[in-house]
Formats: C-alpha cells, sequence, structure tokens
C-alpha cells in the first residue's frame, strides 16, 4: 500500500517536468536555425536559474495534482470497503460519506441501494420465517393426527421405503418398520405389488390379509396421487374384531346346543309319561323331575346369554353425549315425523353426560314423547335430564294432563324398553304424577370444559417425505461407490466387549446402533441388544462399560444378535468408530452365522484423517470437542452409537468442502491416511 | 332282546332312554363319557350304541370311529344336539348308521332302534 502511494506520488511530481520538457522540446525545434544558437546561449547562461525555476514548477504542479487525487481516491477506496461490509458481513453497515460533494452524492446514492437491500433482505426473511413457521405447525398437525390414530398408517416410496409411520404401526407391525426403510421387511412383497396392480387397473383402495407374526392383519392399500408415486397402507388387526365375533358365536351355539339338550330330555321324559300311562310312581316322579330340573337349566342358560357383556351391545357403538345434545337429537326426531306434540327441553335442568348409543337412544325417546301425544293427547312435553346416581344419569319427560297407565309405556312407544335395558338402564312411568323417568348410563368422568389445551411435547414426527430425493441402499457395488454421501442412509454402530484381544477370546457384551436418515439422527430408531460373551467379564471391562456377567447371564448369543443387527442395518451404509475393531469380533459370528454385514463399511476415525490430517489425536472424545458436541451417555454401546452419528452427521460438510462426494470418493481417501495404515496394521484378520 | 348300550353324560336323558329301551324289552347298560364306553363294548358286547356326540374327553365321533376301527359291526345310533349338515355328515362318514337330533320324539326313536336292530344281521 505504502509502495503504492509512493508510486502515485512520484508519477504525480514527474508528469509536470515531462510536460514542461515536451513544451520546451516543441519551442526550440520550431525555430530557425539562427534563434536556436541563441537560444542555445541563453539557456547555457541562464541554465541555473532555469534549472531552480524547472524544478520549483514542477514540484509545486506535482503536490498540487497529489494533493487532488488524495481527494478523491482515499474516499473511494474507503466507500468500496464499506458496500463490501454491507454486502459481507453486516446489511446494517452504511457507508460514511466523505471527500469532495461528487463522492458524498455517491455515497447517499449507495446508502440508499443499501436500504433497499436490508429492507428486500428483511423481506425475504420474513417470508421464510413464515413459510416455516406454517411448514412446522402442519407437522405438528400431522404428527398429532397420525398419533391418535387407532389404526396402522404407512406412507411409502414407489420403491416401498418408508416416508411415514404412526406409533400404531409400529405396535402392529413391529420394530422393523421405520422411516427410509423397506416396508417389505414387515409385509410380503407379493402382496403389496398384487394389491398394487389391483389398484392402478381398477382406482378403489385394495384390500388384503396378510400375516404377521402368525396374526392376520388387514391390509388396505391405495395410490399417493402425485408426480412422484408411492402408496398408502392402512393396517388393522384383523383378530380383535374377529375375536369377539368367535366369542359371541361360540356363547350362541353352545345355548342353542344347550337349549336343544335340555328339550331332547323334557321332550323324550314327556314322551314316556304320555306313551306309557301305567308307568309306576317312582318312575314317573323321576321324569316329572327331570323335567322341572331341565326347565331351570333352560332359565339358567337365557340369564347367562344376557349377561354375558357385550351380547346386548354387540354393534351398538355407544360414545360420551351431553344431555343437551341429547335432548336436542330427541327434539329433531320428533320433528323428523309431522303430528307430534309441541316439545322443548327445560333449559333450567342440570346438564349431565351419558355413554349411549345416542341414535337408538334419541329413537327410542322420541317416539315415547310420540305416544304422549298420539295415545294420551298431551300438548306440551317438557324433557330434562337429572344427574341421578353415580352409575346412572335420568331423563324425564312431563307434561301438563294425567299420568300415564300402567302399561302403557311398554305396549304403545315400540322397543323403547329393550333399547333402554340393553344400555343397562331402566325406565318407568310414575303412577301419581304425569312423568316418565328413564335412567340411563352416566359418563365414568365427565369431560373437561373446553380450555386451552395444555402445551404437551408433540408426539415425536415419524415421517419424513424429503426421503423420496434420497436414494434407496443400491444393490451393485458400484452404485454404492457412486452415491452422493449426503443421499445415503447410515447404520452407526458401536459395541462393548469383554478386552481388547479377539484373538485371545475376548467377545461382545453388547451392540447398539441408529439410523442415520435424510441428514438426521433418528433417536426413535435405535438398535440396542446385550449379548451373552459366553465367557467371564474382567473387572476393568465392566469398570468401562458397566455390564456384569449376571447381566448378560440368558441374554442370546451374538450368533442369534447378528442376524437381528443385520436386518437392522439393511440397506444402509455401516458407520463405526474405529470400525475395524468391532469387525474384528464379529467377523468370526459372521463366518459361523452366514449373516455377513454386506454393506459398505466407514470409519470415523479415518475420516476425521481425511478432514484433519494434521491433529494427533482421533478419539471419540477429541473429536466431540474439535465439533462442538456434548459427551453424554458415553460407555454403552448406544450412547457412542448416538455420538458417533453425530460426530459422522457434523464431518459431511468437512468432506464435502475438500471436494469428497461420494462414497467411493470417501473411501479411497479414507483408505490413503496415515490412520488407515496404521488400523490395517493392527486388526488385519 | 338285544343289549344296547347308552353313552350320555346328560343323567337326565338317560333317565327316559333307560327307560324307554327297558320298555322295548332290552338288556340295557349306561355309561356317561367315550373312555366307558370303549371299555364296556368288548365285555357288554351290545347289538347297537345309542352314542351322544358331545361326550367329556373322547367325543362321539372319535368312540365311533375307534369303534369302526376296533372291527365292531354293531348298530351305532347318533345322538346330537347339533343339527347341522355337516355334523350329521360327519356322523354317518365315521361310521354311524343313523342319527336322531335332539330333541326328539320318543316313538321316533323307538322306531329307529327297531328298524336298525331289524335290518340287522
Amino acid at each position: 500500500m505504502r509502495a503504492a502511494r509512493l508510486g502515485a506520488l512520484a508519477a504525480a511530481v514527474l508528469a509536470p517536468a515531462v510536460v514542461i520538457a515536451c513544451v520546451a522540446a516543441g519551442v526550440y525545434f520550431s525555430v530557425s536555425p539562427a534563434d536556436q544558437a541563441v537560444l542555445a546561449r541563453m539557456l547555457r547562461e541562464q541554465a541555473a536559474f532555469l534549472a531552480v525555476a524547472a524544478v520549483l514548477v514542477t514540484l509545486v504542479a506535482g503536490l498540487l495534482l497529489a494533493a487532488a487525487l488524495r481527494r478523491y481516491v482515499a474516499p473511494a477506496r474507503r466507500m468500496a470497503a464499506d458496500v463490501r461490509v454491507v454486502l459481507g458481513a453486516n446489511p446494517d453497515h452504511r457507508v460514511t460519506p466523505s471527500g469532495p460533494a461528487e463522492l458524498r452524492q455517491l455515497a447517499t446514492a449507495l446508502n440508499e441501494l443499501a436500504e433497499r437491500h436490508a429492507a428486500a433482505r428483511r423481506d425475504v426473511a420474513e417470508h421464510v420465517a413464515a413459510a416455516a413457521a406454517d411448514l412446522e405447525r402442519e407437522r405438528h398437525r400431522l404428527a398429532v393426527l397420525m398419533g391418535v390414530l387407532t389404526v396402522a398408517v404407512l406412507v411409502c416410496a414407489e420403491d416401498g421405503r418408508i416416508l411415514l409411520y404412526n406409533a400404531a404401526a409400529r405396535d402392529l407391525l413391529g420394530d422393523d418398520v421405520g422411516l427410509g426403510r423397506s416396508v417389505f421387511g414387515v409385509l410380503d412383497r407379493d402382496l403389496v405389488v398384487h394389491g398394487l396392480a389391483r389398484v392402478d387397473a381398477g382406482s378403489a383402495p385394495h384390500e388384503a390379509t396378510a400375516e404377521r407374526d402368525g396374526r392376520p392383519v388387514r391390509v388396505r392399500l391405495a395410490r399417493v396421487p402425485s408426480d412422484t408415486a408411492g402408496f398408502v397402507l392402512v393396517c388393522e388387526d384383523a383378530t380383535r374384531p374377529e375375536r369377539a365375533a368367535a366369542r359371541h358365536a361360540e356363547l350362541l351355539g353352545s345355548t342353542a346346543d344347550l337349549v336343544r339338550g335340555a328339550a331332547g330330555s323334557i321332550g323324550a321324559a314327556a314322551g314316556a309319561i304320555l306313551d306309557y300311562p301305567d308307568v309306576p310312581a317312582e318312575q314317573r316322579h323321576r321324569f316329572v323331575e327331570v323335567i322341572a330340573e331341565e326347565a331351570t337349566r333352560l332359565g339358567e342358560a337365557a340369564e347367562r346369554l344376557t349377561a354375558e357383556p357385550g351380547i346386548d351391545m354387540h354393534g351398538w357403538a355407544v360414545a360420551d353425549i351431553s344431555a343437551r345434545d341429547l335432548l336436542s337429537a330427541v327434539l329433531s326426531a320428533v320433528a323428523a315425523r309431522p303430528g307430534g306434540p309441541r316439545t322443548r327441553i327445560d333449559e333450567a335442568a342440570e346438564d349431565v353426560w351419558f355413554t349411549v348409543n345416542s341414535f337408538a337412544v334419541a329413537d327410542a325417546l322420541a317416539s315415547v314423547v310420540r305416544l304422549l301425544g298420539e295415545r294420551h293427547g298431551a300438548t306440551d312435553v317438557v324433557l330434562a335430564a337429572a344427574p341421578g346416581d353415580a352409575d346412572l344419569g335420568a331423563v324425564d319427560l312431563s307434561w301438563a294432563g294425567p299420568p300415564l297407565r300402567a302399561g302403557d309405556l311398554e305396549r304403545g312407544a315400540g322397543d323403547v324398553a329393550g333399547v333402554v335395558r340393553r344400555h343397562g338402564g331402566e325406565l318407568w312411568a310414575d303412577a301419581h304424577h304425569p312423568l316418565v323417568r328413564v335412567l340411563l348410563p352416566r359418563s365414568p368422568a365427565p369431560p373437561r370444559a373446553a380450555g386451552p389445551v395444555p402445551a404437551e411435547e408433540p408426539p415425536p414426527a415419524l415421517y419424513d417425505f424429503e426421503l423420496e430425493r434420497f436414494q434407496p441402499g443400491p444393490d451393485a457395488w458400484s452404485e454404492w461407490e457412486a452415491s452422493r454421501l449426503d443421499r445415503l442412509t447410515y447404520t452407526v454402530f458401536d459395541t462393548e466387549t469383554t478386552g481388547f484381544a479377539p484373538d485371545e477370546g475376548d467377545e461382545i457384551v453388547s451392540i447398539g446402533a441408529v439410523r442415520i436418515v435424510g441428514g438426521r439422527v433418528l433417536r426413535t430408531e435405535t438398535f440396542e441388544r446385550l449379548v451373552d460373551p459366553g465367557r467371564g467379564i474382567p473387572p476393568t471391562s465392566t469398570a468401562v462399560h458397566g455390564i456384569t456377567r449376571d447381566l448378560v447371564r440368558g441374554a442370546p448369543s451374538l450368533d442369534e444378535v447378528l442376524p437381528a443387527f443385520a436386518a437392522f442395518a439393511s440397506g444402509s451404509v455401516l458407520v463405526g468408530h474405529n470400525v475395524a475393531f468391532d469387525m474384528a469380533f464379529l467377523a468370526p459370528a459372521q463366518r459361523r452365522t452366514g449373516s455377513p454385514l454386506t454393506a459398505p463399511l466407514l470409519d470415523t476415525l479415518l475420516i476425521d484423517g481425511v478432514v484433519h490430517p494434521d491433529h494427533e489425536s482421533h478419539t471419540l472424545e477429541a473429536m466431540a470437542e474439535r465439533l462442538g458436541l456434548d459427551l453424554v451417555g458415553r460407555h454403552t454401546a448406544l450412547g457412542d452409537a448416538l455420538l458417533t452419528g453425530e460426530i459422522f452427521l457434523r464431518l459431511l460438510p468437512l468432506l464435502h468442502a475438500r471436494g469428497v462426494r461420494t462414497l467411493g470418493e470417501l473411501r479411497a481417501a479414507a483408505a490413503a491416511t496415515a490412520q488407515a495404515r496404521t488400523s490395517e496394521r493392527l486388526y488385519r484378520s | 332282546m338285544s343289549r344296547i348300550l347308552i353313552c350320555d353324560d346328560e343323567p337326565n336323558i338317560v333317565v327316559s332312554l333307560e327307560f324307554l329301551m327297558r320298555q322295548q324289552g332290552h338288556d340295557v347298560r349306561t355309561v356317561g363319557d367315550g373312555e366307558a364306553a370303549l371299555a364296556a363294548v368288548p365285555e357288554f358286547d351290545p347289538d347297537l350304541v345309542l352314542l351322544d356326540l358331545m361326550l367329556p374327553g373322547r367325543d362321539g365321533y372319535e368312540v365311533c370311529q375307534t369303534l369302526r376301527a376296533d372291527g365292531y359291526r354293531m348298530k351305532i345310533l347318533m345322538l346330537t344336539a347339533k343339527g347341522r349338515e355337516a355334523e350329521i355328515a360327519k356322523g354317518l362318514a365315521v361310521g354311524a348308521d343313523d342319527y336322531v337330533t335332539k330333541p326328539f320324539g320318543t316313538q321316533d326313536l323307538v322306531a329307529r332302534v327297531r328298524q336298525l336292530l331289524g335290518a340287522g344281521p
């Protein structure tokens, strides 16, 4: 900078000298040779004076020019720097006006531009924030909606990867349900393909029955209409309603058998008495006893049939309803047919909640109202509700006029008595007052008054439609190699062992793993198993991971756990820290069970060697500290897997910055690190 | 006079069946379950078994099938509280000669027994 300034100064000083020299030369060569001789003599005589004058003129002119330049150049430079701050670091920074009027005007214009730039940025930021908030609300709503559904819902991409599932799906179909995992891990591929073909041929959702853990599961398939095809599965446990139906059928069938048997005994005894009139008295008495006993049995069978819970209400949906809504429904039912009496609800009466089949009850009460009008001549019927006792609340129908006579209610109002009794209620007409009282089951816990819903943790968002953009686990090795790192699914795992020497009989005591899908560590999708190592655990190892021999005794062996782990990891890249160590323990079990982990392997230790080649330490602790992560839950297999997963995610952008984009590039870079050569030497198997 | 084995776990029907068969002049023995029926057959050597289908333990079908498998050729009349076609078909398939569904008329039962015994070898 200083050199540049000196250069500018020198140029400013030299410029007038050059101009003067040029003018002098022009004058000298434009005159006659005689005059040139005169001029030359004059110059020689006045050389000293002329030289001083030339230097002085040059200096003064140069300094004046330099000063003028400095007035413009320096403020222009400052303004340029200010503009860069506005553009880069701080949009609220402004250009400081300085220098001559022209530059001040320029500064004002630049500040106007900066003002508009900032306003536009604020505008965009506001829009982005509003859109993000909308999206978050929608996510929340969808999560809640999925959470309250009792049927299992799965939304899948065309290739079968799960983009959404709810808690019911996990309950019904098991732990193999997870984001980004294939639905064909839980449902037969042929069933889905067959169903989709049926749906594509017609348009209605297709129903099929699948089998899961020996239970029938009813599956409805539908297409997602969008440019990227996919499908929705709604699944229900088919055993539950069937079990209820089967119990009812069984009860009815056994009752029918019992009735036939009893009728057989009665018929045979009665037949004997009729056919053989001269039967001895003692024998005749036995027949009569049989008839009496069997009559009792028939009565008891009828009792059992009605006492069986659910039989009466089978097919009746009961739900909570307030008395006000129930009585309004009665008014509507009365008004639906012309000619009914004037009917109103007693607004002063207390509000009670019932648990009833509101349609059946409203219809039955309406038929009582009509009976009062048509047969009894009542003109004004008042409906009211009363709390009654703990179990039963009352609906009262009253009118002006004489009370009902015994039997009027039972004979005149259709099946009202049956409807009420099926609810476990009772009804009667008061003998002395114009009143019909209907007792119905009260709602066990009255619903809370409407108010602000307490802020609760939203249910875990078990969906990610973005996953559709991510590629599935490829089949061919070459496709794995070309896969972009930010588009892959990963299973990050860790093991705890009895010691450090697999060659000398040390074994795995636990495996923990978590899946990374769509650039997020899915804490809802984890794998954690204790493994019985079939040998003792040295106290020095227990001190590290806290797993004792007693804790793992009876746990499955590694040969049993490995296939489950392989299933959990299927379709994803395996990631571990110092993974060669874990693989040295897993390799023998893989050979024994024939259940190899075929997916590519990545080692965060080597990746750190790629990203931070100059750092000495590549331990989990050192990496976590460098990347600003907390060391929580360390030294359990799952805890370490979760930490390794977070570290891995933070390493991805650093790899990207170094030009490592694909899995193949990363594997090549990792293999070339100094750490790779060391670990290969240590754990070659 | 024939020997008739009545196999039913309901004492109230046995009272009448036993009386009706005795009135016809038969030699009658009664048992209350399938196991007892199989034990009684070799010793009593009945000409006809009145066999209830619903028995505790080994049911009437099994008793009938076992008797036929063991080579017994006596008449077997099934008594059933189940009246469905499939159950009757099954009863005849495992070797019963005839069936009577409960409830039944006493005279009809007596006539069937007489017919079966008369048509026997």
